[in-house]
């Protein structure tokens, strides 16, 4: 597990304390709106349509049973009793007061957490497959390179006011469950030709305004060279990125403008400047670092444990949980083990108090004291015994915490839209609880089998909606919500961008249309397509023919 | 008719306010004064923005609402959100004290 170093103490704890005297200077009048409003945000702290909202940072998505608990005692305390895991692996609150914000950090920073780097136009906290470290199919734990990554970019004085905010994501396994490739940056653990491992380097990918899978500008970089090369890249955005119009500004426009080929010659260019100068990681501060990831200490069992065998076969409800919300891990007799926060018609990603309690009392007991927040807005235990999956499964169905559905219909990333975002257009929380409504019969989500379905509020897109399967954006016409739906994304390793099917329909017809839209992959689906397969061979047509049949 | 009201949250806790005639603020929206032009409700506007009790609101803004049957409905279902809280808590939805919705 990640540790905190002096440094790291010293920086949150002043960063704390100039905080409380900037509020107190805000709230006795000393300081206007706009003096305080870039100061604020450099501690998390947005001003949404209701409320402030802190967004507090957890880095690689790691938490440790302490830090849940903390998590929960400030919903408590602070909050009203619950928090919003984001898309960003990061945790929101909706509702804490600007006096008491001081307060939450001071709490935080007892848990070795803070707020800085999840806003304003920085290297943002960086993010990470929620498998890392236990995963079957990883080459190395990417958490190493995202905590290198993060002290070497904490408060980085040149990159603190980049021309827009920055996203880095790595992953070490060979199924992306990062989104790499929709991150300004994506690194991808390879091997090279002689079975070193590296990093194949993504850039200027992203959603938004202007979606874009990102291009691939490095096959391989050898691991001593990560620093030195983000370096490069970052100082050819610095210099070149458009900050004459936030629209322009990502590295992604950049990218594209330039074409990949003379990015990455402009990025090597100004790499062989720096490449081997104090940047360069050496191997004994990689393994410094690694050590904070040492596996725990797993016990020698049998790959199958006799006793959960048993119990498979004898409870139906516990099997169908097992299959769809536990994976298999690389070490023998262990499952990861995801918890879903998507109850049926629940608010995705909520968790009340209560369920974070539990979830840090579950990690204690059994899960060797880790937890995870994935991107896709669920948690995971990454080190279950498969003998005590049962337990644990008893004690997350108390709690609403063991619907069985990950990766199906109502496994939906929704942001918080126009519920509590001044940015927004439209809902999209309460769609996704109606469509999970709709399709509340577990056996029929089993049957329609892995689909993804993704809802953002604006163009933004917080919740992923261009690289859903089902995608949905929430348009505003004239003060009225509309949702635009496109087919045909995917996030995973073969990345791509979904089509728009139409016109946009409206708030009460869009779950008719999503279910719809199911209805023509199922008639049309060959043995076990998934839906992008049916899509692809079939095209759009069949789709908008049923669509808009009546229009 | 379609009318404009000025809006704002307030500083430490981020609630919806509107101006009142009193030119003070309100939590609920059928205390807003109206104004039948935008540049009259501009002017109010203004005038709050000067006044040292600015320093107790953030983001302050004219908006549109309609007045019929004698209330006053936020125009766009961003300010009806605003106005009434988020749909998907109903338990934190705006209630006047005497116990009825916004
Ligand atoms: S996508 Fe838009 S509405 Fe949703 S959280 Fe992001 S900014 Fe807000």
């Amino acid at each position: 597990m990640y540790r905190y170093d002096e440094f790291d103490h010293t920086l949150v704890s002043e960063r704390v304390s100039q905080f409380k005297g900037q509020v107190a200077r805000r709230l006795s009048g000393d300081l206007t709106e706009e003096q305080f409003r870039p100061l604020r945000l450099m501690n998390g702290l947005y001003l949404q349509l209701h409320a402030y909202m802190l967004r507090v940072a957890i880095p690689y998505g790691t938490l440790s049973s302490t830090q849940m608990r903390m998590l929960a005692h400030i919903a408590d305390k602070y909050d009203r009793g619950y928090g919003h895991f984001t898309t960003r692996q990061n945790i929101q609150y909706n509702w804490p007061s600007l006096d008491q914000t001081p307060n939450i950090l001071d709490e935080l920073a007892s848990v070795e957490m803070h707020a800085i780097q999840t806003s304003g136009n920085c290297i943002r906290n960086v993010t990470s497959d929620q498998y890392a470290g236990v995963a079957a199919d990883e080459i190395e734990d990417p958490r190493v390179y995202c905590e290198i990554i993060r002290q070497w970019s904490t408060l980085h004085p040149e990159f603190s006011f980049l021309p827009r905010k920055f996203k880095i994501a790595v992953t070490g396994a060979s199924t992306d469950r990062a989104a790499t490739r929709v991150h300004d940056i994506g690194l991808q653990m390879v091997r090279g030709s002689e079975g070193e491992v590296g990093f194949k380097v993504i850039v200027g990918g992203g959603l938004g305004r202007t979606p874009i899978i990102g291009p691939t500008i490095r096959e391989f970089l050898p691991k001593k060279h990560l620093l030195s090369y983000l370096e490069a890249v970052l100082r050819v955005y610095n210099q070149l990125g458009r900050r004459d119009n936030i629209y322009k500004a990502r590295i992604k426009i950049l990218v594209q403008s330039a074409g990949a080929e003379e990015f990455a010659a402009q990025v090597e260019e100004e790499w062989a400047h720096i490449r081997d100068g104090y940047l360069q990681l050496p191997q004994s501060e990689i393994n410094r670092i690694r050590s904070y990831f040492a596996p725990p200490d797993y016990e020698i069992l049998p790959a199958i444990d006799a006793e959960h065998a048993l119990k498979m076969s004898e409870v139906p409800e516990f099997a169908s949980w097992v299959e769809r919300n536990a994976v298999a891990h690389r070490q023998p007799g262990y499952a990861i083990v995801n918890i879903s926060l998507k109850p049926i018609g629940g608010i995705p990603g909520d968790a009340t108090v209560a369920q974070m309690e539990i979830v840090a009392d579950l990690a204690a007991r059994y899960g060797l004291d880790e937890i995870r927040v994935t991107h896709e807005q669920n948690l995971v235990l990454p080190n279950v015994k498969q003998a005590e999956l049962f337990a644990v499964w008893q004690k997350l169905a108390q709690s609403d915490l063991a619907t069985p559905n990950l990766g199906l219909v109502s496994d939906i990333i929704a942001c918080p839209g126009l519920d509590y975002c001044n940015l927004a257009n439209a809902r999209s929380i309460p769609v996704a609880q109606n469509i999970s409504e709709r399709f509340r019969d577990l056996e029929r989500q089993h049957d329609i089998g892995d689909l993804k379905i993704k809802i953002s509020g604006c163009i933004n897109a917080c919740g992923h909606h261009h690289v859903g399967n089902i995608g949905i954006l929430g348009v505003d016409k004239k003060g009225v919500e509309f949702y635009q739906i496109t087919l045909g994304g995917r996030a995973d390793d073969g990345a791509a961008l979904g089509d728009i099917i139409g016109p946009a329909f409206s708030y009460e017809d869009v779950v008719d249309a999503v279910e719809t839209i199911i209805e023509t992959y199922l008639a049309h689906r060959e043995s076990d397509e998934l839906f992008n397969d049916t899509y692809a061979r079939i095209g759009p047509q069949p789709f908008k023919e049923k669509l808009y049949a009546a229009h | 008719m379609t009318h404009f009201v000025v809006t704002a949250n307030r500083l430490n806790d981020g609630e919806v306010l509107y101006r009142t005639a009193s030119e003070g603020w309100s939590l609920w929206i059928k205390d807003s004064i109206l104004a039948e032009t935008k540049t009259q409700a501009e002017e109010w506007l203004e005038r709050a923005e000067a006044k040292s009790e600015a320093l107790k609101i953030v983001g302050p803004y004219v908006m549109k609402v309609q007045y019929r049957d004698e209330k006053i409905i936020p125009l766009g279902q961003r300010e009806v959100i605003r106005a009434k809280g988020p749909t998907v808590h109903p338990q934190f939805q705006k209630t006047i004290p005497d116990g009825s919705h916004v």
